[in-house]
């Protein structure tokens, strides 16, 4: 089964939107019974935690949100997680961060000191929000959820199975979009500007053919439909119509597609 | 001018978008397709030129003029170097004009949208 470290700070704006966009939404994107995710919420956002984490999970991906710089990217309360020539931790690994400036200094040298692939932003990484602004469900922040759509079918694709110029496709699939519909609309020249901005800014650095292999992934619900299907027919070859019927519309509803 | 035109027809969001600045007042695309409608000549001449790289005086006027629009109920936020920047029209106009922390980041994003009628989005 592969594995994901997710670093997921919450203390401020930023970091709280990404933070319930995963909390909420990831499952939306991406296929979370076939991985062993560890998730750094909040106070566990540190960097002793973090490497603690990598070093016994091995993840193959890790991918997190924070404050960042050049050659630095931050947790919780914007303590120092991964820093240029410090560690190799990132070796072997994809790794995805939504922060700013990463991908100046910190992304190449991730990707010197052997990570497979990295994909970050050169430049600070900008999004409209609604005033007051709409913390615990970011999707219902019309004008901040295309960075948050873009970014979760990023770390989607990946978790997929996809390679990495694959997901940062599926970034700018999604990104194109919302462009587009933003500047259909005569309240949306910020929001188009701010995509158009992320959108111009994302780097991938390292191999663009790296994926990860997910293996065969099945979703739980077609186990469960087999289930109830074999329970259907054992009930109506025993005689019990209505009780067959059941089961029968049961398994039919859990194997419709989410 | 028939370009404009499509432009504004086909993306309201860039209508309104700062594009030339003449006697010190900034017009907007839509201003200067009126004018231009009118047979006023400088704006024909200004719309021929959207989007070519105004001077930074011009600039900065139209980049403060363009997030002095920004609608009140949405605020930027900029994920910045080891800070958060949440910042409304005015505040960001504000930093424009005064050369603040975000006055670069904020021209860069006009310019990109200034480009982009230029190449007709």
């Amino acid at each position: 089964m592969p594995r994901a470290v997710l670093i997921e700070p919450c203390y401020e704006i930023c970091t709280c939107y990404w933070y319930y966009a995963v909390e909420n939404h990831l499952w939306r994107y991406a296929p979370l019974w076939a991985w062993r995710v560890d998730r750094l919420r909040k106070r566990d956002a540190t960097r002793i935690r973090v490497v603690e984490a990598i070093e016994s999970v091995d993840p193959q991906l890790v991918a997190g949100c924070g404050h960042g710089a050049p050659n630095l990217f931050t947790g919780q309360f914007g303590v120092p997680i991964f820093s240029v020539c410090t560690e190799d931790v990132l070796a072997r690994r994809i790794v995805f961060l939504l922060s700013c400036d990463t991908a100046a200094e910190l992304g190449p040298d991730a990707v010197r000191k052997g990570a497979r692939a990295y994909i970050g932003w050169d430049a600070p990484v900008v999004f409209v929000v609604s005033s007051p602004p709409r913390i615990r469900d970011p999707a219902t922040d019309p004008f901040a959820w295309p960075l948050f759509d873009a970014s979760l079918s990023l770390l989607g694709s990946l978790m997929w199975g996809k390679t990495a110029g694959e997901a940062v496709e599926a970034y700018m699939r999604r990104s194109s979009y919302w462009y587009r519909y933003w500047l259909s609309r005569s309240d949306g020249t910020y929001v188009a500007a701010s995509i158009a901005h992320d959108a111009k800014h994302l780097r991938l650095l390292g191999d663009p053919s790296a994926r990860i292999v997910i293996g065969r992934v099945v979703p739980p619900t077609v186990y469960a439909s087999a289930g109830l299907a074999a329970v259907a027919s054992a009930l109506a070859l025993s005689g019990h119509r209505t009780a067959a019927s059941i089961a029968g519309l049961a398994s039919l509803l859990v194997s419709l597609p989410r | 001018m028939r370009r404009a035109e499509e432009i504004i027809r086909r993306y309201p969001a860039l209508a309104n978008l700062p594009i030339a600045v003449v006697n010190g007042r900034v017009y907007t695309l839509r201003e200067l397709v009126e004018l231009a409608k009118r047979g006023v000549a400088w704006a024909i001449q200004k719309l021929e030129s959207a989007g070519l790289d105004p001077s930074p005086n011009e600039l900065k006027l139209l980049a403060a003029e363009f997030w002095r629009r920004m609608p009140r109920n949405q605020m930027l936020v900029v994920l910045g170097p080891l800070a958060t920047y949440v910042v409304s029209g005015e505040e960001a106009a504000r930093q424009i004009l005064s050369n603040g922390p975000l006055a670069p980041l904020l021209t860069d994003i006009y310019l990109e949208m200034l480009r982009r009628v230029r190449l007709g989005a």
